[in-house]
């Protein structure tokens, strides 16, 4: 009797041990609701590279790919998975438009947020030989002819809905025609089947030898790249989204295996060559907090979610 | 001479041994249903990072290039195709050697490949920006247009009931209905199922309706005595006589695949499609497509590898990957700090001139590789089934586990294969069932596209002359069938009535 309870003690305090101190202690997965090759899975890889090879994380990372259903195949996993630190998720403002959408009953207050890392800034663009030579002979032409210009979709994502937001505010009525991810959007655009698209101003870079030409931008600020081209604000459209690239994790995660890996990501980010992978994707290298993000994505919602019986009937 | 250095600096020990590597592993992947390129090339691109670009480049390319053509050993062999581009090759390929000439089959798929490849990799480094531009001129309209022709084509693939294989068909399209639909960004036919929400995925419906089910056909079949395929004493290397009558075939096909790999978004298993259905049009024996014909083999194999270098083009000269497992090939560039596009020629024109120039020897060391292992391939149908089973049932299911890393697609691997086996005993014919889930899907999304463009009116259809061409071949054709059908009867029933 006198024996056995300090090894039980014993065996408490190495429970206890186990449960609190040794986070982690097995890999951590990375849900990505992409296929491999694109965007935000090469930003997953770049910080699972990063995480090994800078020891912030003291185990493996594995990056799992979940495509599908516009993104929430990967969310509606994140959203599943055990809250033990062990699996959280990079995903886009998608989280919120599947909501407004219906696809998915849940958005990123069903989530804990880990924090934003990099936005793309994006705009609206039109082949290099359109006739619309700026976006007021654009807004001039739509208001001319309503429902006549052609704009290059994904139903139901931010390439949908961020266009017709702007429309909404320009007053304009748009058509949106569905086309599909961005390379089938820009073949589109440049074999004149469709007019005007959303693509993120790093393709607008890559692509102007192509044909592509942007008319506006969503930014804050005009941008080094287009010094030509002016922001929505400038032509009195209340408009300005960037595309962020948001860290997820499942609710009720301990906070303390947040912060851990919170901190390995704001460490990763602060890295030059990091950084200059970032800027290569073109994506601005900052850090986000949740709050922020929690302010730009309500933001979102209530401008979206009223739009949602319109656009299902302008289709 | 720019090509020239290429070749020479592809033949160095670096570039070379990493472009083998890429084509044999590619083909050994390929060959194993379950397994294809895309998810080596996926599992592979980290592995890259500390590499050289373009060696990086090449062994992707490698793989690519292997996996469309191992395909083919499994799906004339074992009538489980190894990869979806390969599909096409289970219809005569298959027949081919279970009538005991494994080797000619394989052969005839191994040399249309070869040369398919070889004639894309000319338009490949002639033509590529002209025909990248000529390209965009499909708009949602075309694409329409153009599956609907194909589908009329090889409308009467199967052999038997006419009842039955549209019955198949329509099986097929219904498979293809559940998901979230991209066209109106609304869920279908889900039930509040939420596994279902991304509906049935391509490789698990194929691994399904053609693996699984003949794995279940196989597994019933062990005890009775194997299939004694009687192997020809023949010559795996194809010979010059035979190439001579598929020569315009070949080069007919291989413009097809290369074109269909142009158009972004269109896999290679469409392109093999057109180009079967093609090619049993222009045959002059259209009644032997589906029991073993040459000219389905060949027409089949020299499309899909033709679709690999088709694809190539508009990635290079746009940076739009012309089919999905080109958007990892872009991926493992822009990692490499490779932006393709336009600007790619002035800004890495060794690394433009590398890669086309390896895309070539890349089917070249393919048909080195399975010509020297085709003689030892083809015994694979004398091996118990009893062995193979397990093993392909594994790969299978990992293979679709690994799609999207859920256990979902597993069970529909293997329902899909329930499904086949019952519709195959039924004397059902799953070619049909399969052309009608993948040409469903693809003509839904376009025909919306269009008329939503459009405002609903048809008449794109008419007032767009590429659209007009195809549609134009699809009525001819049909009418064509129609008359000959009504006439082989009136014929069979005047020769009835003279006998009387």
């Amino acid at each position: 009797m006198n024996c056995k309870f300090p090894a039980l003690l014993f065996f408490c305090l190495f429970l206890v041990a186990k449960g609190f101190a040794a986070y982690p202690d097995k890999p951590i997965k990375i849900i990505v609701p992409t296929n491999a090759g694109g965007e935000i899975d090469a930003m997953a890889r770049i910080f699972q590279r990063a995480f090994q090879e800078k020891d912030l994380i003291p185990v493996k990372t594995v990056v799992v790919n979940l495509p599908g259903a516009g993104g929430t195949v990967g969310t509606r996993r994140l959203k599943e998975a055990k809250p033990d630190g062990y699996t959280i998720g990079l995903w886009a403002p998608g989280i919120v438009t599947s909501k407004a959408m219906g696809i998915v009953n849940y958005d990123h207050k069903d989530f804990e947020v880990l924090g934003t890392t990099g936005y793309s800034e994006i705009g609206f663009g039109v082949k290099d030989d359109s006739s619309y030579q700026t976006i007021d002979e654009f807004i001039g032409a739509a208001k001319a002819a309503p429902n006549s210009i052609k704009v290059a979709t994904n139903i139901g994502l931010p390439v949908h809905f961020f266009p017709f937001l702007f429309a909404e505010e320009a007053g304009i009525e748009l058509k949106f025609v569905q086309s599909g991810g961005g390379s089938i959007r820009l073949a589109s655009i440049l074999g004149n089947h469709n007019d005007m698209a959303m693509f993120s101003l790093l393709a607008f870079k890559q692509f102007k030898k192509s044909g592509l030409r942007p008319l506006v931008i969503l930014s804050g600020e005009r941008h080094d790249l287009f010094p030509d081209i002016p922001t929505a604000k400038e032509i009195g459209v209340d408009l300005e989204i960037t595309d962020t690239r948001i860290w997820l994790a499942p609710k009720g995660t301990p906070s303390d295996r947040l912060e851990l890996i919170s901190n390995a990501i704001k460490t990763t980010l602060e890295s030059d060559d990091v950084k200059e992978e970032f800027i290569s994707l073109g994506l601005t290298p900052e850090f986000g907090t949740p709050e922020e993000l929690e302010v730009f994505l309500d933001d979102v919602t209530q401008r979206i979610t009223p739009l949602v019986s319109k656009m299902r009937k302008n289709r | 001479m720019e090509l020239l250095n290429a070749f020479q600096y592809i033949f160095t020990p670096g570039p070379f041994l990493w472009l083998l590597l890429g084509v044999a592993s590619g083909i050994f992947v390929g060959a194993i249903p379950g397994l294809g390129g895309g998810m080596l090339m996926a599992l592979t691109v980290p592995l890259t990072f500390s590499m050289d670009s373009t060696h990086a480049v090449l062994l992707l390319m490698g793989m690519h290039v292997g996996s469309v053509s191992g395909g083919l050993i499994s799906a004339m062999l074992l009538k489980m195709p190894g990869t979806p581009s390969s599909m096409m090759s289970t219809f005569d390929g298959y027949p081919m050697a279970a009538k005991g000439k494994p080797g000619l089959a394989l052969s005839l798929g191994i040399g249309a490949s070869l040369l398919g490849g070889v004639v894309a990799g000319i338009f490949l480094i002639l033509l590529a920006p002209p025909l990248s531009i000529w390209a965009l001129k499909f708009g949602p309209w075309e694409y329409f247009t153009m599956v609907l022709m194909a589908l009329v084509l090889i409308a009467s693939i199967s052999q038997g009931s006419m009842l039955k294989g549209l019955t198949s068909c329509i099986l097929g399209v219904v498979a293809a209905l559940p998901g979230l639909n991209d066209s109106d960004g609304n869920l279908r036919l889900t039930f509040g199922f939420e596994e279902l929400d991304d509906g049935f995925n391509l490789l698990p419906v194929l691994l399904g309706i053609f693996v699984m089910s003949q794995l279940i056909k196989d597994a019933l079949n062990i005890n009775k005595k194997g299939t004694a395929i009687q192997i020809a004493k023949e010559s795996v290397f194809p010979r010059f006589r035979e190439w001579k009558r598929h020569i315009v075939n070949i080069l007919r096909s291989s413009c097809i695949g290369t074109w269909v790999g142009i158009l972004p978004g269109v896999g290679a298993n469409i392109s093999s499609m057109v180009s079967y259905g093609t090619a049993k049009t222009f045959s002059k024996t259209p009644e032997k497509f589906g029991t073993g014909h040459d000219e389905g083999i060949v027409s089949a194999e020299a499309a899909n590898n033709a679709n690999a270098g088709g694809a190539l083009i508009p990635l290079i000269t746009m940076g739009i990957p012309g089919a999905p497992v080109d958007a990892i090939l872009l991926g493992a560039m822009i990692m490499h700090r490779i932006q393709p596009g336009p600007l790619l020629f002035t800004t890495n024109g060794d690394l433009v001139w590398a890669l086309m120039g390896g895309y070539v020897i890349a089917n070249i060391l393919m048909f080195g590789i399975m010509v020297a292992s085709a003689k030892h391939l083809a015994r694979i149908v004398k091996i118990n089934r009893a062995y193979l089973i397990p093993i392909i049932f594994i790969f299978c299911v990992i293979g679709a586990y690994a799609l999207s890393n859920r256990i979902f697609d597993v069970w529909v691997v293997i329902a899909f294969g329930v499904v086949g086996f019952f519709l195959d005993r039924a004397k059902y014919p799953l070619g049909p069932f399969v052309i009608g889930y993948v040409l469903a899907g693809i003509m839904e999304a376009e025909l919306r596209s269009g008329l939503q463009s459009s405002d609903g009116s048809f008449m794109p259809i008419l007032t767009r002359p590429i659209s007009l061409t195809f549609t134009i071949i699809a009525v001819i054709f049909l009418a064509y069938s129609i008359v000959n059908e009504w006439r082989m009867r009136k014929a069979s029933t005047q020769s009835v009535d003279t006998t009387d």
